[in-house]
């Protein structure tokens, strides 16, 4: 009897894989919306603001980094080679953590490394899982398997 | 798209398949480390949770004050364990919706206000974890019948 329960209940959630994917891609590309938009209104105080931080090639990491951002807001709203954009956007979040947030602790309410993790640990989902049905991805690699 | 770009996209897939018990063990860890503040404070200053949850306009405070609290620190333990997942996972969606929508949802979205960012993003976590299961690094894969 518990077995059925146990089977049915895993049965009706596993339904939800590809829904719980898709709501994190928009969370995530929503999150990344702002700082990307915020990055090409200012390009050249972006560049100070990362030589000021010890950066390397300030102005071409400052391009590395917007266009990236600009570029998985896209990729991850449709879902297009989802776990391919992941990789980079984790290293931008990586680069935020230690030259940015590691210094406030970890609590969002002191600008800690709180949310940047949250998002490490989508996009990890992303780059393991892919993104589920609803996305342009399954269409291009995953349908006719 | 080349053919020859899809086969490595394909192989790239099957690289990062392998990081999936490692992406919902973390998802696991940092849910319970989520939840285990909130429940110690709860237990620590029970009274107070108590009168907030009335000003609140909770029914029955002091009841659903030991509900919540028992299960946020049940589920600190099971999530870190992986142990009944599925199950854990629908009290503490319900009590992050609750919690949205009594306290989080009148400061907006931004976590700078309080609001609904932190929550939702770790209903999203649950959601995840509630429609995969706890991924192979935990007891409900060990004690999983082999049969399937």
């Amino acid at each position: 009897m518990l077995q059925i329960i146990h089977d049915l209940s895993k049965n009706i959630l596993q339904n939800f894989q590809s829904l719980s994917l898709f709501l994190a891609r928009l969370a995530v590309a929503y999150g990344f919306y702002d700082p990307a938009i915020k990055k090409w209104q200012d390009i050249d105080g972006i560049a100070t603001w990362f030589g000021s931080m010890g950066i390397p090639f300030p102005t071409l990491n400052a391009y590395m980094a917007a266009s990236t951002e600009a570029l998985g807001v896209v990729l991850l709203t449709i879902g297009l080679f989802t776990r391919l954009i992941s990789v980079p956007l984790m290293v931008v979040m990586v680069v935020a953590i230690m030259t940015v947030h590691l210094a406030h602790g970890f609590s969002a309410g002191d600008n800690g490394f709180e949310i940047p993790l949250y998002y490490m640990l989508f996009l990890f989902i992303f780059a393991s899982h892919g993104a589920g049905k609803f996305s342009v991805d399954y269409f291009l690699f995953e349908k006719e398997k | 798209m080349s053919f020859r770009f899809k086969e490595a996209y394909l192989e790239f897939s099957i690289l990062m398949n392998h990081f999936q018990s490692l992406a919902l063990l973390s998802a696991r860890v940092l849910l319970a480390y989520g939840f285990y503040e909130p429940a110690l404070t709860k237990w620590a200053n029970f009274e107070t949770t108590v009168i907030w949850f009335t000003e609140l306009g909770v029914p029955f405070a002091s009841f659903f004050t030991f509900l919540t609290a028992s299960f946020e620190i049940v589920g600190v333990v099971l999530l870190v364990l992986g142990l009944f997942i599925r199950y854990i996972s629908i009290p503490l969606i319900v009590i992050l919706i609750v919690a949205i929508f009594t306290v989080h949802i009148e400061h907006g979205f931004s976590v700078a206000n309080n609001g609904f960012e932190i929550p939702l993003y770790y209903l999203i976590f649950i959601g995840f974890l509630v429609s995969r299961g706890a991924g192979k690094f935990s007891l409900d894969f060990l004690f999983q019948k082999k049969d399937k």
